[in-house]
C-alpha cells in the first residue's frame, strides 16, 4: 500500500501551471525527500495533498484516500507547511493546546511533543519571545500531535542550529525506522542525502525523478577510481576499462573510470589477471547536489 | 464542538477578556454613571443655552430603568463586537494560522460553526457581565441622584432586565457577524473592522438622508431598533428613534445574520490556503 499516490495532478493559478502532471508513488514507511528549486511546485503540491488548494486536474490519494475527502486522513497525517504559524501571544504550550482541542488529540502528548522536540522547559514562553529555531520546533510537536501515520514537513529544519539539525534528522529516521511515512521538502541537500531512503525531484512543475536514493545517486556519473602501485601500469588500466566499454580520464597518478559500482570488483580482477597491483580501489556515486545539478539542468549558482 | 473548545482557548486568555470584555463593560459603566449624574442633575450646558435633559431620575425610576443607559447606547456594544469577530476572524489569515486550522480540522464547515460559535458565546457572555455592572453601577449611584430603585426589582423590572439581555446580544451579532464576512473575504482585519465600524456609526445613517427607506431595512437600523426594543423606544447612540417595529427588526438581524454567515461559509469551502 502506498502513503502518497498522485495521478497527473495538476494545479493552474490563472496562466500559470505551477504543477504540471506529477506522478508518484510513496511507499509506507522509512523517509522520503521533496527535492527541487525554488518555484517547482513542491509547496503547491504538500498542500494538495493536505487538501488546502484544489486541483486543477488530475487525482491524489494520501493513505488510501483521495484527495478530495480529506477528513478522511487528515486526522492520521501531521503537517508543517513552509514557516510555522501560530498565534504571537499564546505560549507554546497554549499554541498546542489550541490544535490538540481542535483535533480531538490527547492534551498529555503535548508535554511529550515539547519535550521530544527540545522545548520542554520552554513550553510556557510566548510563541513571539521564540527564535526561529524553536518556532520551526514548536511546528515540528504540531505536526507530531496526532501520532501520525503519515508525516508531511515542508523544509522542516529551516532556523535550526547544526545541533538542531542532527537532532531533528535523528527523530525524523527513527520514525521512518518505527513504520511511519515522512515525506519531507528541504533545501538542504546533505540533509536529505543523509535522512531519505528515497526522494522525489520536481523541476518546472514536474517529476524528474522518482525512487530510492540509491537508484538516483547510482544513475547519476557513477565513477571508479584506481591506481596502480607503478605508474607505468596506468595506460594498461586505461586499455583494460576501454576494453570494456568505459571511458576513463587521467587525474593525479589515478585514473577515473564512468562505470557502476558494481563493475569495481571485475576490474581489480581483471587488473590482477593483467598482473597489475592495484594501490587503490574506490567505487563513488555523485552526492545528490550534483545529481540534483544534473538533473534539473541547473548550475551550481541558480542560473538555468 | 471541538472548534468551539479551541477557540475559547484563545479567548480565555487575559488581554483578549481584558481588552474586548473589558471595552465592554468598562463603557457601560461610563455611560451608566453619565446618566445617573445626568440625572441628579449635575449635567454641565456647555454652550450656555437650555437643552432638554438626556434623561431624568424619573426616567431611570421606572422598572426598565436600571438598564435605560446601556440600552440606549447599545450600538457600541455592536462595535465591539465587531471588531472581536474581525479581529479574530482575518487574523486567522494574517498569522497563517489558518493552514494549520485546516489541517487540523479538515471540515471547514465545523470549523467556521465552532469559532462563530464560540465567539457569540464570548459577546453574549460579556453583554451579561456588561448588564450586571451596569445595574450594580445603577443601584449604587441611585441614591445620590434621586432616582428610587424598588420598580427594578419587581417581575417588571426583571423582565425588562432579561429583555435587554437578549435585545442587546442580538444586536451585537449583526455588525459582527457581518464583520466576519468582510474580514473572511479581505482577510484584513483593518478594512473589516474600518468599513464594519464606519457602515453602523455613520455611514448609514448618512446614506439614509438621501434613501429614506434604508431606515426600514438597514442593517443598523434593524441592530438600533432590536437594540431599545423597536419603535418608540429612545435611538442609539444619539440617532434618531427608531422607525422599525420589534419583530420586524428582530427579523431582519436574523436574515443579515444568516446572510453573513453563508457567504463567509461559501468563500471559507471554496477558497485556496496559498499563503
Amino acid at each position: 500500500m502506498t502513503s502518497i499516490r498522485t495521478i497527473g495532478l495538476t494545479k493552474d493559478f490563472g496562466d500559470l501551471r505551477a504543477v504540471d502532471s506529477i506522478n508518484m508513488d510513496l511507499p509506507q514507511g522509512g523517509v522520503a525527500g521533496f527535492v527541487g528549486p525554488n518555484g517547482s511546485g513542491k509547496s503547491t503540491t504538500i498542500r494538495m495533498l493536505l487538501g488546502l488548494i484544489k486541483p486543477t486536474s488530475g487525482a491524489a490519494e494520501v493513505l488510501g484516500h483521495s484527495i478530495d475527502n480529506p477528513s478522511a486522513y487528515l486526522h492520521r497525517v501531521g503537517g508543517l507547511i513552509e514557516a510555522p504559524a501560530f498565534y504571537p501571544s499564546l505560549t507554546g504550550e497554549e499554541n498546542l493546546r489550541v490544535f490538540a482541542a481542535l483535533g480531538g488529540f490527547a492534551r498529555g502528548r503535548i508535554a511529550e511533543m515539547l519535550d521530544l522536540v527540545g522545548l520542554g522547559d520552554r513550553g510556557g514562553d510566548k510563541y513571539k519571545n521564540y527564535s526561529l529555531g524553536m518556532k520551526q520546533r514548536l511546528g515540528i510537536a504540531l505536526a507530531l500531535l496526532p501520532d501520525p501515520d503519515l508525516l508531511v514537513l515542508d523544509e522542516p529544519t529551516n532556523g535550526l542550529d547544526p545541533q538542531g539539525i542532527v537532532e531533528i534528522r535523528s527523530l525524523l529516521m527513527d520514525l521512518g525506522a518505527g513504520g511511519k511515512t515522512v515525506f519531507v521538502s528541504s533545501h538542504l541537500l546533505a540533509e536529505i542525502e543523509a535522512a531519505c531512503d528515497s526522494i522525489v525531484m520536481i523541476d518546472h512543475g514536474g517529476v524528474v525523478f522518482a525512487g530510492t536514493m540509491v537508484d538516483l545517486l547510482n544513475r547519476n556519473s557513477p565513477t571508479i577510481r584506481a591506481a596502480a602501485e607503478n605508474d607505468i601500469d596506468t595506460i594498461r588500466l586505461i586499455e583494460l576499462a576501454t576494453n570494456a566499454g568505459y571511458s576513463s580520464t587521467r587525474v593525479n597518478g589515478a585514473i577515473e573510470i564512468d562505470a557502476p559500482s558494481v563493475w569495481a570488483p571485475d576490474l581489480n580482477r581483471l587488473a590482477w589477471q593483467a598482473g597489475i597491483t592495484l594501490k587503490e580501489l574506490q567505487a563513488t556515486s555523485a552526492d545528490l547536489e550534483q545529481a540534483f545539478f544534473a538533473m534539473t539542468g541547473n548550475n551550481k549558482t541558480g542560473s538555468k | 464542538m471541538r472548534a468551539f473548545r479551541s477557540e475559547w482557548v484563545k479567548l480565555s486568555r487575559r488581554n483578549t477578556l481584558l481588552g474586548f470584555g473589558g471595552a465592554m463593560v468598562g463603557f457601560a459603566v461610563l455611560f451608566t454613571i453619565l446618566a445617573f449624574v445626568n440625572a441628579g442633575g449635575g449635567s454641565v450646558d456647555l454652550d450656555g443655552g437650555e437643552s432638554e435633559d438626556f434623561v431624568n431620575a424619573a426616567m431611570l425610576s421606572l422598572p426598565e430603568g436600571s438598564v435605560f443607559a446601556i440600552t440606549s447606547v447599545g450600538g457600541f456594544l455592536g462595535i465591539i463586537a465587531l471588531a472581536l469577530f474581525a479581529s479574530n476572524l482575518a487574523g486567522e489569515f494574517n498569522k497563517g494560522t489558518i493552514r494549520m486550522l485546516f489541517v487540523t480540522e479538515p471540515n471547514r464547515l465545523k470549523l467556521l460553526a465552532g469559532k462563530i460559535a464560540a465567539l457569540i458565546s464570548f459577546v453574549a457572555v460579556g453583554v451579561a457581565a456588561t448588564l450586571a455592572a451596569t445595574v450594580g453601577v445603577g443601584a449604587l449611584l441611585a441614591p445620590g441622584a434621586g432616582v428610587e430603585t424598588a420598580a427594578w426589582w419587581t417581575s417588571d423590572g426583571l423582565a425588562a432586565i432579561g429583555s435587554a439581555y437578549v435585545n442587546l446580544t442580538a444586536a451585537a451579532l449583526v455588525p459582527a457577524l457581518i464583520a466576519a464576512t468582510i474580514a473572511v473575504i479581505t482577510r484584513s482585519a483593518a478594512i473589516a473592522i474600518s468599513v464594519g465600524a464606519a457602515w453602523f456609526i455613520l455611514g448609514e445613517m448618512l446614506l439614509g438622508t438621501f434613501w429614506d427607506s434604508l431606515a426600514e431595512w438597514g442593517p443598523a437600523a434593524a441592530t438600533n431598533a432590536l437594540a431599545v426594543g423597536g419603535a418608540g423606544g429612545a435611538g442609539t447612540m444619539g440617532g434618531a428613534a427608531p422607525v422599525i417595529a420589534y419583530g420586524a427588526a428582530a427579523l431582519l438581524a436574523l436574515g443579515y445574520c444568516i446572510l453573513s454567515v453563508a457567504i463567509s461559509a461559501t468563500v471559507l469551502v471554496r477558497r485556496d490556503v496559498t499563503s
